[in-house]
């Protein structure tokens, strides 16, 4: 057992995060590092739009009804609304990007085989990456910070237990449980918030892990003790005091699980397990371009290169803010 | 007296960071005599370990060797002459990087490094690296250099070497392994050996036995060693000659016993003076005043003496070499300290520093006017 | 003897988590909302007899922790359950279809180890130097695709625009050259390549980032070690430190990193098994959810678990046998 388990413990960041420093100045070692200011610049572009679609679509669903009402199209200020197929007269399906010589400047990425603006699907689509990935990490931040705190401050037995049923969890590959879960959980029919839960349950084991560490090192200070030693309640501890000494690391952990769970939501999108047509979301509508692999080349471009410029903020934005954190792992 | 066998003249070595230049080691010169142990003394900062790096041109990036002359045996380790466009380059005799490589290091000049814990490869057996590095700087065979590591691991008396030629280093005790460094060094019957602090991470009673056994073999193998400690009673126990450094510089240089019966500067005073010894209490210990400054910002004048009882108005102006200052059986005795005549710069007529002379900025009428 | 013993420890050690493997398979396949037969049979009409029959066959009219029992029993055996729609053991099933799978994911390791290692000396080596930057942006951007868009572009360029590799399937040596109609085995083994190459990148890549980026902080941490200044202050030449003193030491968390990311590595199978239409686990495990259908899908479902921990338990004994340092059994 010595290595196996040593190293799982170890996978997360480093377990002395120095308490002394402020936000202040973490954001202001962040922001030094040209790269981790990209990844913030990134993020902050893409909760942005996130957050102004989220509220662009609901108003427009407020307003005007339902997605098929025509009405709703015309009336959004900047966008054609991302769900809605185009009257039959209207359709143009299929037009290639703007750069093409049958492209057109009113759909800069060209239009999918609905007939729908391709450019809105692609910004739409971050609403759906960002708060599936920010909330399945909510779940398993907390989730994990439960069991952790509960294992690591209690120790013995119920340690042991906790322990190894986290250790189970880690022993299915984190794809194939979430699918096996909404599949089974659903009754055969998936649905994004299926999806959603089932990754957050996944990713709670990760979190509990180095949370549990972190008790475990902050439940030996002395001011733990003088709390034990005079009377405190057990759940009063934990709360008052063990998790708030241990959230530092977990915080950044949680920056790159991120990262990590819109990968794994895309993956889960794109096999038809997380978000369902007619959505906007890129996993899914790389899953309806690979049937036009050979016909319309930019339906599988586009939305893997959202992908991949969203995570990549966020790990850039994690890596930063982990070096800022811990000065030990200055490479 | 006969050419030395290590010559150190003005050695300067310096670390570029962002933070600016540290002088790390500032003008040191040196001799190293056949069959000799010499001291080089200090506190952890003074720049000891670098000093005795660049004795190999081992100084790591952002460290840089920018001045000053070091010879061995007639060869030039490190000079620097000036160009045609007085540029500094390096001189043509200075021996190549390959050749410190396969010539010096290892097979003229060994180290002892001061942390037996990390100095040995935690993956390989120790014979096997005993014998790597005889192979490598003897030109033996495989199997002669296992006879010859065998041999050398039961000289620094390891029992059982024949066995435990094939165990790893975290089999071995700290003690073992100082040893297991120490035959490394004698295993490739160099000429000289420098021991940086070998003794500073093993308890007293094995730091003992270590300095036992490192004196019966200097005996026998007649190496001469450059000590590396901040102990004063290491030195006196091993050394003949002594170098005390503060600051990048060395401020006394004597042989031993007139270093301890005839201190010439006040920071070797204080150093002996913090020394606990069995003739004097706990009260009697005197800690020296302050903390060391950083070497990339040193004090003017003399470095010392902001935390130096004898320091006068003088100090702070005069920065003083390393002179002599007095003679013993024909040896100098070297020390950096104005009150000496030689220096003759008025430190009698000069004003003593107050107790704290660190807080005179904006004292009015303070004794710089 | 010590390797023998940590071996049959670790073994031991590893039957709690192979037990709750199939624990957490059961209770979700048993949480299912709904009629599991009905749903089985997908809207099918059927008569309650049918229903009934099924019901009894797979045991579904007994209590839960009987079942269990049961399903042990048969596991314990090699026995997985009989999947209703291939009216096929699920076992046999799952046997066929291991093969690919298990290609699929050893070679990409083997192409991650063979790219990540060099590239990560090379940054380590040569710091902040334009070979250490352009190895961290493969390793950010390794980290930050998806393995299944990689795969799609991988098809796009060199199946569709270029036409020079084959963008579905594999082709398996263990069949030999006379089923697929190839002269000899030297077509056969250039076929296997040339099939396998681009699910082999898709799905190491992710791999290759990671280790880059662990072998590149490893190098540079013993580059610095003591063991290191100590074999320069000999005399030792930079290319043996590189390749024996600093190499051996920076090797040994790449073994562990490799047995836990073979979890991602299983995972992301099933995805490149999808793109590339490979007839693995992971896309049996597609095929098993379509149709609902139970037995099968935990059965993959264990089997894979089982080769994931079977994977830790084979790294964590070749770092033991790697590194002296290691206590065998011992808890230290």
């Amino acid at each position: 057992m010595a290595i196996g388990e040593s190293q799982l413990d170890s996978d997360g960041p480093s377990t002395d995060v120095d308490a002394q420093f402020g936000w202040r100045y973490t954001f202001g070692k962040v922001m030094q590092d040209t790269t981790a200011r990209w990844g913030l610049y990134v993020v902050a572009v893409v909760l942005f739009i996130s957050a102004y679609t989220l509220i662009d679509s609901n108003l427009s669903r407020l307003t005007f009804g339902a997605v098929s009402d025509f009405a709703a199209a015309e009336a959004l200020p900047l966008f054609e609304h991302p769900e809605r197929i185009p009257p039959p007269g209207e359709i143009e399906s299929n037009v290639p990007p703007a750069f093409h010589p049958d492209g057109t400047l009113s759909h800069p990425l060209g239009t999918d085989p609905d007939g729908r603006d391709y450019f809105t699907r692609i910004v739409y689509g971050a609403q759906v990456s960002v708060s599936v990935g920010i909330v399945s990490t909510l779940i398993g931040f907390v989730g994990g910070t439960i069991i952790g705190a509960v294992s690591g401050y209690y120790g013995g037995w119920v340690d042991d237990v906790l322990m190894r049923i986290v250790e189970t969890v880690y022993a299915i590959p984190p794809l194939i449980l979430i699918i096996v879960f909404i599949v089974f959980v659903s009754g055969g029919t998936p649905d994004i918030r299926y999806a959603i839960v089932g990754v957050g349950i996944t990713f709670i084991p990760i979190f509990a892990r180095i949370i549990r560490s972190e008790v475990l090192s902050v439940r030996e200070m002395d001011y733990i003790e003088a709390a034990r030693a005079s009377g405190v309640k057990n759940r009063d501890i934990i709360l008052r005091h063990v998790i708030p000494n241990s959230f530092a690391p977990v915080l950044v952990y949680a920056t790159l699980q991120i990262g990590v769970t819109i990968l794994v939501v895309a993956g889960l999108s794109f096999l038809g397990f997380g978000a369902q047509p007619p959505t906007p979301d890129w996993g899914q509508m790389l899953n309806v371009s690979h049937g036009y692999m050979h016909s319309n080349v930019w339906l599988s471009i586009w939305p893997g290169i959202a992908i991949l410029v969203t995570i990549m903020g966020f790990n850039l934005f994690g890596d930063g803010l982990q070096d800022a954190l811990d000065p030990r792992i200055n490479d | 007296m006969a050419e030395p066998l290590l010559r150190v003249d003005n050695l300067k070595t310096q670390f570029f960071t962002d933070a600016g230049t540290v002088r790390a080691v500032d003008g040191i010169s040196f001799e190293v005599h056949e069959g000799e142990i010499v001291g080089l003394v200090g506190e952890s900062g003074a720049g000891k370990s670098v000093a005795s790096m660049s004795l190999l041109r081992l100084v790591e990036s952002p460290g840089e060797i920018v001045g000053g002359e070091i010879t061995y045996r007639g060869e030039t380790i490190f000079g620097l002459e000036e160009g045609p466009d007085g540029e500094l380059r390096e001189r043509d005799d200075m021996l190549s990087n390959e050749e410190m490589r396969d010539r010096i290091r290892g097979n003229e000049i060994a180290v002892i490094f001061q942390d037996p814990m990390e100095s040995l490869n935690p993956v390989f057996t120790v014979g096997g690296q005993l014998r790597e590095f005889i192979e490598l700087n003897r030109g033996l065979g495989e199997d002669e250099a296992r006879e010859e590591s065998v041999e050398m691991l039961r000289e620094v008396g390891i029992p059982d070497p024949a066995e435990r030629y094939h165990e790893y280093p975290h089999q071995f005790s700290g003690g073992m392994r100082q040893r297991v460094l120490i035959a490394m060094a004698l295993a490739c019957e160099p000429n000289l050996i420098i021991a940086d602090e070998p003794t500073t991470a093993l308890d007293v009673t094995v730091e003992g036995q270590i300095l036992e056994l490192v004196d019966d073999l200097q005996a026998k193998y007649g190496t001469s060693f450059i000590w590396v400690t901040h102990d004063m009673g290491v030195v006196a126990e091993i050394c003949d000659r002594v170098n005390v450094m503060y600051l990048g510089e060395i401020i006394e240089q004597a042989p031993v016993d007139e270093l301890f019966h005839d201190t010439k500067h006040p920071y070797t005073t204080a150093l002996l003076n913090s020394m606990p010894r069995p003739d004097r209490t706990v009260e009697e210990l005197e800690p020296i005043r302050g903390v060391m400054p950083e070497a990339i910002n040193p004090p003017s004048g003399c470095r010392f003496h902001p935390r130096c009882p004898d320091a006068r108005e003088v100090c702070k102006r005069v920065h003083p070499g390393n002179e002599v200052v007095d003679r013993a059986d024909g040896t100098p005795h070297r020390a950096a300290c104005v009150k000496h005549d030689v220096f003759d710069v008025g430190y009698d007529e000069s004003v003593p520093l107050e107790e704290e002379p660190q807080v005179t900025a904006g004292t009015p009428g303070g004794e710089d006017r | 003897m010590g390797l023998l013993r940590y071996t049959i420890v670790r073994l031991i050690q590893a039957i709690p988590v192979l037990i709750g493997i199939t624990v957490i398979t059961f209770i979700l396949a048993n949480v299912a909302p709904g009629d599991p037969v009905r749903l089985m049979l997908q809207g099918q009409e059927v008569d309650q007899e049918l229903i009934d029959r099924i019901e009894r066959q797979y045991g579904l009219d007994r209590p839960l922790h009987e079942r269990y029992v049961a399903y042990m029993t048969n596991l314990l055996q090699g026995d997985l359950g009989y999947s209703i729609h291939r009216d096929r053991p699920v076992t046999e099933l799952i046997i066929q279809r291991s093969g690919p799978t298990l290609m699929l994911v050893l070679s990409a390791y083997a192409f991650a180890l063979a790219t990540a290692i060099p590239l990560g000396i090379l940054a380590a080596t040569r710091r902040n130097e334009p070979a250490d930057h352009v190895s961290r942006i493969v390793a950010l951007v390794g980290v930050s695709t998806p393995s299944f868009w990689i795969g799609i572009m991988l098809i796009l360029i060199f199946a569709i625009q270029l036409g020079v590799l084959p963008s579905s399937g594999l082709v398996y040596p263990w069949w030999g050259p006379e089923h697929y109609g190839y002269s000899g085995y030297v077509e056969l083994l250039f076929q296997t390549i040339r099939h396998l190459l681009l699910p082999m990148i898709a799905l190491g890549t992710l791999q290759m980032a990671t280790l880059m980026r662990v072998e590149r902080t490893q190098m540079i941490e013993s580059l610095q070690g003591e063991y290191v200044k100590l074999a320069r202050a000999y005399g030792v030449p930079e290319r043996t430190i590189l390749r024996k003193h600093a190499f051996q030491v920076a090797q040994l968390p790449i073994i562990t990193i490799v047995g836990l990311n073979l979890s991602t590595a299983l995972g992301g199978a099933v995805l490149i098994e999808y793109v590339f239409n490979i007839n693995g686990l992971g896309r049996l495990l597609l095929e098993a959810i379509i149709g609902l259908d139970y037995q099968l899908i935990m059965g993959i479902t264990v089997v894979i678990g089982t080769m994931f921990v079977v994977g830790v338990i084979i790294t964590d004994i070749s770092y033991a046998y790697v590194d002296p340092r290691v206590t065998y059994g011992d808890r230290d």
